[in-house]
């Protein structure tokens, strides 16, 4: 194994982390390059692990531990791997030696048009007197109006011990969107879901030589708000001092409910998302909040203009795909064969202003230019990034940032600490939703079968004090629904000093990010 | 028309006997899922999900979850099950038939006419008679193997094939009776301290007690040895792991000379905790025919790794965080957490800790301790399913040994406990005291009377899912137990005649039945008084 001990954990609480993650993944594995004449920038041992599957080959799957609900799994087993034929009742009842065996079926999803097209390219493969055609996968499969669930879009098999589900038994009766982190936290402390966790981190984690760090991907308004920050907690408490990225994803909610019920929602949100900000900013390195949207809280239902992407804010399976590019864009730099020192907290280093570890995430994917021909400060100054933090804007005082450039190489820039281009284009895996618009697309873009589209992009994380219009607006709605007072009304979990202690810190990152304290 | 018709029109409800009917359609819907669970005869359910995975089992909490109820009045049973499962492992069946029972025969008294409240009172009584009955029912027993392995096997053999039940309890006994302290104070038994580590095997299946722990991890390290005899264990805490400290940051150094060799220095550290585990290797083992092994709970890098390897140390990284505590009770010696100061007494001792490497899964083998106070259940089994229904049988027939220990008793089983409470309730109704001395009179006998209906369901649904014709098995069970006159009389599943059940080896738990009879009365009565269900949300306030 070559990860020089530069290996990074990946963790995903919920639905709409989980596919980014599986759209995240999908870019890495798309990114491989099978031709040892162009070997890939990206080494892709930081976030796979090399293995042995049970039957005995080769196996690369994901540092990862995906956390949902177990009745979300859909199509994917918990063998890793989708769609599998569950083995005959007969045989079984051989196995268990049981007489009496009552069989209890649920419906198999039906297939996507991916996943049909792979079994047919499978079942081509193995029967030897198929005439010799190669079955190619098409460039696109856009599932948006099938698809029910990330494991769908997963295009990678996953390592049986990455999968932690929430057991039923745990997660009977709950209303995801209106749950509060206490949940959380109750579902955490149960040992039937914290010695699964448990085992299977620390199954990761002997795997890795020396860890750099971990991508933390949780949905910040709800239950998993509270498991998240216990994961934290844990976290630093196994790993000391190692990076830990934290990305809180805004849900999208999209159901139409009656005036009370969303308000009552809305409070829980707001509260959820305080105690999970308040926390991973005390616990983890940098903060990036991830959201499609571009204003929350009852504020609006605009979504982001990325300018060069026409995609559907409100599908969960192309908003999700915005992020992944972002996080694969951002995750770059330690991740370069190119720059085998650089680690996660040379980022941390580059962002970091004391107590503020809140950052914002721009992104400007596709990059439109095909060549560039000037330097560094006017390629900021033309391509304004697209945030993807809601208030934020990103655009005028950028404190410090950490920019990643892909396609283009690194030669043409001064190296410098904040920096980093990587010549290798970002390829685009077949269940990407089609919202790259043609005209970037720079692989050879007349065939429909085969090859992979490949995009340039560009990415920043940047410490600005715009943040504070986040953080701001966070207060300011908390204020609002009068944390102290309103809780009962939506729950009875939280206890007043909490409360008031996570309002007085949610205050404090925003005070934090005052102009006055940058000087 | 209720109160809230009228200022909501959209609300909906039900009341009165609707509202019951509702209830009892409810809970008898789930006593017909669940019916056929009950007992050693019981179907065993494989469950299979839309993604392929398939799981064996007959526990009821699961099953019970597994369906996703809807229905508000089922998933509150549900849930007092789960609440069941947590505290005592077993008995959710059973809790989901006597509710419905319960209901079921108080059903056929409200439609006489009878006020719910009546009955419930009666339920009261009831249990509260049932309970102190149950108290002399039990029959005491010490913490031996001859007196744990019947209740040992009566759990196991509801829940896997006869065969691998005998075999597993015996295992179960011995695990908990290594565990076992009496002299400790409090009497706490931790099952924890019992390791359940499985193996997927396509050759071999016999399950077996390691009198030591098995680790689910090796060596990362290709030269290290993988078998070490007679060894000192070294349980740390403690990073062996390169990383960046907070003074490595952009502040103190100016150039790359000065970055390397601030690296440099934290290498060192790194290298010096290092050094101390090699000094106490040289300082123990010197000279003598003794291994050293290190079992780390924080990582260790691949440079440390060399270090050891050449000194002939055996290195685990990323140890289980319960293996600590397990390591320091099955080889003695404490776990460190930091590397100043350490003496021999730290170490703890092993006969023979061994590599086993099965596919991509290596195992750690740390046996023949000299008094082990924790131990390693060993799976083995050829498929995932068939692991996970052992290793479930296993939690719960550990469970039921413990709670036997602590009990300080058992009951009768195979109904033998019902049937003697059933009459218990019948002399009580019967007895002249009963009328002035307990309050039961008039209304409340029938409450009283249904609970011991109620009880019945137990033997007959046991000997409905044994083959056997349920009124007929209950009368031989009647007649024989008036006969002999104890209260041991329980029903053989195989043959369908009346047995001693002590001579047959069957027993249940003490707090099983316990909670089982207070809580199904507490949902059965707060079922029953229900008599108005609505459902009525607010649409907006602007409106």
């Amino acid at each position: 194994m070559t990860s020089q001990g530069k290996e990074v954990v990946t963790l995903q609480f919920g639905k709409f982390p989980n596919f980014v993650g599986a759209h995240y993944f999908n870019i890495q594995t798309a990114g491989f390059s099978f031709n040892p004449d162009f070997p890939a920038d990206v080494n892709h041992d930081v976030l796979f692990r090399e293995g042995k599957s049970d039957s005995g080959s080769f196996s690369y799957t994901p540092r990862l531990i995906a956390v949902d609900l177990e009745q979300s799994l859909h199509s994917l087993s918990k063998t890793g791997l989708n769609f599998v034929t569950p083995p005959s009742t007969s045989e079984v009842q051989d196995v268990t030696q049981v007489e009496a065996l009552e069989v209890l079926q649920n419906p198999q999803p039906p297939k996507n048009e991916y996943f049909e097209d792979v079994e047919k390219q499978s079942s081509a493969q193995e029967n030897p007197n198929a005439m010799q055609v190669d079955l190619l996968l098409k460039t696109k499969y856009d599932l948006s109006t099938t698809v029910k669930s990330w494991s769908e879009v997963l295009t990678v098999n996953l390592h049986p011990r990455s999968i932690t589900m929430i057991p039923k038994t745990l997660s009977s009766g709950l209303d995801v969107p209106k749950s509060t982190c206490k949940t959380g936290d109750d579902i955490w402390k149960n040992p039937s879901f914290n010695d699964d966790f448990e085992d299977n981190l620390r199954f990761q984690l002997e795997a890795c030589d020396i860890v750099q760090g971990f991508h933390l991907l949780t949905e910040c308004e709800n239950l998993y708000s509270g498991m998240s920050n216990r994961c934290l907690d844990y976290l630093r408490d196994e790993c000391g001092k190692k990076s830990i990225l934290t990305v809180p994803i805004f849900s999208l909610n999209e159901d139409e409910e009656d005036g009370l019920e969303i308000r009552k929602r809305l409070c829980s949100n707001l509260i959820n998302t305080g105690f999970c900000l308040s926390r991973s900013s005390e616990l983890s390195d940098l903060v990036a909040p991830f959201s499609t949207l571009s204003e929350l809280w009852g504020d609006g239902k605009e979504f982001q203009d990325f300018k060069t992407l026409k995609y559907d804010g409100s599908s969960c399976y192309q908003s999700s795909a915005v992020m992944a590019a972002c996080l694969e864009l951002i995750s770059t730099p330690y991740r370069l064969k190119r720059l085998p020192g650089v680690r996660m907290n040379n980022v941390n280093e580059v962002l970091s202003l004391p107590g503020r570890k809140l950052v914002g995430a721009g992104v400007v994917f596709p990059f439109p230019d095909v060549k560039i021909d000037y330097d560094i400060l006017e390629l900021l100054k033309r391509h304004k990034y697209r945030s993807l933090c809601p208030f934020v804007p990103l655009e005028s005082t950028l404190d410090t940032q950490s920019v990643t450039l892909r396609g283009f190489p690194h030669s043409q820039f001064p190296s410098s600490p904040a920096l980093f281009v990587s010549s290798c284009n970002v390829r685009v895996p077949r269940t990407f939703p089609d919202i790259i618009p043609h005209e970037y697309d720079l692989s050879n873009s007349a065939l429909y079968y085969g090859r992979l589209r490949e995009v340039s992009g560009l990415s920043g994380l940047c410490n600005t004090r715009e943040m504070k219009a986040f953080t701001d607006k966070l207060v300011e709605k908390l204020r609002q629904i009068n944390v102290g007072k309103i809780s009962s009304f939506v729950s009875n979990d939280f206890e007043r000093p909490e409360l008031v202690e996570m309002m007085e810190s949610v205050e404090e990152i925003s005070a934090s990010y005052d102009i006055s304290m940058f000087l | 028309m209720a109160a809230i018709g009228l200022l909501n029109s959209k609300a909906e409800y039900v009341r009165t006997a609707q509202a019951l009917a509702l209830n009892i359609s409810a809970a008898k819907g789930l006593q017909d899922v669940m019916k056929s669970n009950l007992g050693p005869k019981g179907t065993m359910k494989m469950l299979v999900s839309g993604s392929g995975d398939i799981r064996i089992t007959k526990d009821g909490n699961i099953l019970l979850h597994d369906m996703q109820i809807q229905h508000p009045t089922a998933s509150l049973i549900a849930r007092a099950c789960t609440a069941m499962d947590d505290m005592t492992g077993d008995g959710t069946t059973t809790m989901v038939l006597l509710i419905a029972e319960l209901l079921k025969q108080s059903d056929s008294y409200i439609s006489e006419g009878v006020h719910p409240r009546a009955i419930t009172e009666g339920f009261k009584i009831a249990r509260q008679s049932c309970l102190e009955k149950l108290e002399q029912l039990k029959l005491p027993l010490t913490a031996s193997r001859e007196h744990l392995i019947p209740i040992a096997k009566t759990s196991l053999r509801t829940k896997l094939a006869p065969k691998l039940a005998d075999h597993l309890t015996e295992i179960c006994v011995d695990a908990v009776l290594s565990i076992y302290n009496p002299a400790q104070s409090g009497n706490e038994l931790d099952l924890h301290m019992i390791e359940i580590m499985a193996m997927q095997h396509k050759m071999e299946c016999e399950s077996k007690l390691i009198n030591g722990l098995v680790l689910d991890h090796g060596s990362r390290h290709p030269s290290m040895p993988k078998k070490v005899k007679n060894a000192y264990i070294l349980t740390c805490n403690v990073s062996l792991e390169y990383e960046k400290s907070e003074v490595n940051s952009g502040f103190f150094y100016n150039t790359a000379e000065q970055r390397d060799k601030m690296v440099k220095s934290e290498r060192d550290f790194i290298e010096q905790r290092v050094n101390k585990i090699i000094e106490l290797k040289k300082k123990v083992c010197n000279g003598t025919d003794k291994g050293f092994v290190v079992i780390n709970q924080k990582g260790i890098d691949p440079i440390s790794l060399d270090m050891l390897a050449k000194e002939g140390i055996m290195a685990l990284r990323r140890a289980k965080r319960r293996n600590m505590e397990r390591l320091a009770l099955a080889c003695g010696g404490a776990a460190v957490n930091s590397f100043d100061d350490m003496t021999e007494d730290v170490l703890g001792y092993a006969g023979s800790v061994y590599e086993h490497v099965l596919g991509e899964n290596k195992f750690t083998f740390v046996v023949d301790c000299a008094k082990p106070q924790s131990v390693t259940i060993l799976i083995n089994g050829p498929a995932q399913y068939a692991i996970k229904q052992i290793q479930d049988a296993i939690r719960d027939g550990l469970r039921s040994v413990k709670n036997a220990i602590t009990d300080g008793g058992v009951l009768p089983g195979a109904g033998a406990t019902e049937l003697a409470l059933y009459h218990h309730l019948l002399q009580y109704l019967e007895s002249p005291d009963s009328a002035t001395q307990m309050g039961v009179k008039g209304r409340f006998r029938v409450g009283v009377k249904a609970f011991a209906d109620a009880l019945l369901i137990i033997p007959k649904v046991l000997a409905i899912n044994g083959g056997h014709d349920p009124q007929e098995s209950i009368t031989q069970l009647e007649t024989e137990s008036k006969l002999s006159g104890t209260s041991l009389i329980g029903f053989d599943i195989n043959t369908g005649r009346p047995v001693n059940t002590v001579d047959m080896e069957i027993m249940d738990n003490y707090c099983v039945k316990r909670q089982c009879l207070s809580s199904s009365v507490i949902i059965a009565s707060n079922l029953l008084l229900v008599d108005e269900v609505m459902r009525a949300g607010l649409s907006s306030l602007k409106q």
